[in-house]
């Protein structure tokens, strides 16, 4: 065994290509943007366009960001981006909040089904939640955009938490059962044998044995509403409510060049917080524990 | 005093035993639970399945501008939308973009997830990396494409001259072919992490024992693919691409910030074509009626998934 058959190495090595192979073509845009982020203008001009930036600068994120010493001329030109640091904000407000109610709501919801629903009942009832939900999103904004538009709350924020809460409830309970499903129910049947409700139950015992469940819905239903586009797109018209990504998508129009530093260094902050959470997951999520309801 | 306290008590602790039957009946009822539990429902009437209907209902009247309740019109709504030669076009783009993105996303999907069941080297890697497609906003992936595909300054023309493999700069959306093909490439890369983390789940069940005495027996890695592992994992992977062909139907940030459907109506899925009827043109009934054919071969194509779906959790 002094070495390898030269038949393993050749095996080794075509796994290694094809693991790079897969690295870059998984990678490569995403490596690119960053690229692009950090070139001056000058250097994004570039035929042939270098690898890396020979100087690399901040100057784009410090305009979209409105950092000190910002060029003002950068920001007039490409006007939505006077927004972006609100609709930042708006984008933390509206995510956070969507994903403690659909989280919590969910949470009860499916705790409930799985444990007092026969089973027959709970199937066609997940079956419902699924179908309503896999339907084109499209199909059913022009109802919520009448509704809102009755109700005064187009383009406001709490509208905007309403109808995601609505979306992604269906799906944060399809996920949450999953996990009830197979959650031990000992511990259950002493405490209610003692006396305690069965909320009490829910809340001194369940709950606080769910965090994965939660951790993992919560971070499902925050990236959703993070990554939504269409949704904010319809239901807002000013920076009072505009998401993130509307910001970004109403510089990117047809009719001009866009201003591909100033955009890719936007998206590139749009994208850090969704990547981050999922990074942090991806144990949860490759577990396939909730593969039947990642939502796109 | 005391005979008015005393039936009070009597009314309460009747309406405390009439509770407690209540319950024994049905013991999840209690009022928290009611509490909340109407709240979800009201929520999911509200925004998942009420608009449902509200949609049906719009396909079959004529709305005008600013109105809520519209004249009945029967069929007329779809009747005119069949005969628009443009709807054929749009349910023909669709039909072909979610063929080739799910094909495209299956073939790499399984590469990758083959890949990392194999524990080949900086395969630990490869399952960070696999989660980055999933959690990039939509509108940043629209816009790292778009810059991607750029004609003058984009990262792909110039990889592809420096490999020779053009001579000239590709205007990939200039042409409706080549547009559509470039949002396929664009969109199975968001579908690839979905085919990963399902078939890697599948991949871990296949038996290692089975695998290992079929190598002893002399059979090639291929073979071992193609006879053991494939056919044990086909459940898997039929979840799988139903559930893309359901993700790719309903497409509408890329085509929207890529092409505008355009050039022509060459990248007009059916998706955009709603949007495109109802918020540019105004016209509800026909977009609606749209969305409902949309909704129905969506429909279709769930119902064939969940069937597979129990089957395959039978079969575990």
């Amino acid at each position: 065994m002094m070495s390898l058959s030269w038949k393993q190495r050749l095996k080794t090595a075509m796994l290694l290509m094809f693991v790079g192979i897969s690295l870059c073509y998984l990678l490569g845009p995403p490596l690119w943007m960053i690229k692009s982020s950090i070139s001056s203008d000058l250097e994004l001009r570039k035929v042939p366009p270098n690898l890396f930036p020979p100087d690399p600068t901040f100057g784009h994120f410090r305009v979209i960001l409105q950092l000190p010493g910002y060029d003002e001329n950068v920001l007039r030109e490409n006007i939505h981006f006077q927004f972006y640091r609100r609709a930042t904000l708006n984008s933390l407000i509206i995510s956070g909040s969507t994903m403690l109610i659909a989280t919590l709501l969910g949470s009860i919801f499916a705790y409930w089904i799985s444990r007092y629903v026969r089973a027959r009942v709970r199937k066609w009832m997940l079956l419902g939640l699924l179908l309503s939900r896999m339907l084109p999103l499209i199909s059913v904004l022009i109802p919520i955009y009448v509704m809102l538009l009755l109700t005064g709350m187009l383009d406001t924020l709490v509208g905007l938490i309403v109808v995601y809460s609505g979306l992604l409830l269906p799906f944060a309970i399809w996920i949450l059962e999953g996990f009830y499903r197979h959650f031990p129910r000992d511990l259950e049947e002493a405490a209610t044998i003692d006396g305690a409700s069965p909320f009490t139950v829910y809340l001194r015992i369940v709950l606080p044995l769910s965090w994965n469940g939660l951790f993992a819905t919560g971070a499902f239903v925050f990236i959703s509403t993070w990554s939504d586009f269409i949704v904010g797109f319809i239901m807002t018209s000013t920076e009072r409510a505009y998401p993130i990504s509307v910001v970004i998508a109403r510089n990117m129009s047809v009719w001009r060049e866009p201003d591909w530093g100033i955009l890719n260094a936007a998206g590139l902050f749009a994208a850090l917080i969704p990547v981050a959470i999922a990074f942090a997951l991806r144990g949860l999520v490759m577990r396939g524990r909730f593969a039947g309801a990642v939502k796109g | 005093m005391t005979g008015h306290s005393s039936v009070q008590g009597d009314v309460r602790s009747e309406g405390r035993r009439a509770g407690r039957r209540f319950r024994k009946w049905h013991p999840g009822l209690s009022p928290p639970f009611l509490v909340f539990n109407s709240l979800s429902l009201l929520l999911i009437a509200l925004f998942s399945i009420g608009p449902l209907f509200y949609v049906g209902y719009l396909s079959l009247v004529d709305l005008k501008a600013g109105e809520v309740v519209g004249h009945f019109v029967g069929l007329e709504n779809y009747s005119f939308v069949l005969e628009d030669r443009s709807t054929r076009t749009a349910f023909e783009n669709t039909f072909y973009f979610s063929t080739l993105s799910v094909m495209l996303a299956t073939l790499i999907g399984v590469a990758i997830a083959v890949l990392i069941d194999s524990e080949a080297p900086l395969s630990k890697l490869l399952i960070a990396a696999v989660v980055l497609p999933w959690a990039v906003p939509e509108v940043v992936n629209a816009l790292m494409w778009k810059w991607v595909f750029d004609f003058n300054w984009g990262a792909l023309n110039a990889l592809l001259k420096a490999l020779g493999l053009v001579k000239e700069y590709v205007p990939w959306f200039s042409d409706g072919t080549k547009a559509m093909h470039a949002l396929i490439f664009a969109y199975s890369w968001k579908l690839v992490p979905f085919v990963v983390i399902i078939l890697y789940a599948a991949l871990k069940t296949v038996p290692q024992d089975v695998l290992e005495s079929a190598r002893i027996d002399g059979a090639g890695a291929f073979a071992l693919f193609r006879h053991i592992t494939l056919p044990l994992i086909m459940p898997a992977l039929a979840v799988a691409i139903l559930f893309c062909v359901i993700f790719s139907m309903r497409a509408f940030d890329l085509v929207y910030l890529l092409t505008h459907g355009g050039p022509g109506e060459s990248t007009t899925v059916l998706s955009y074509f709603t949007y495109a009827k109802t918020f540019e043109f105004g016209d509800f009934g026909a977009g609606s009626a749209v969305s409902v054919l949309l909704a129905v071969a969506t429909l279709a194509v769930t119902i064939v998934y969940w069937w597979l779906l129990r089957r395959a959790e039978r079969e575990q």
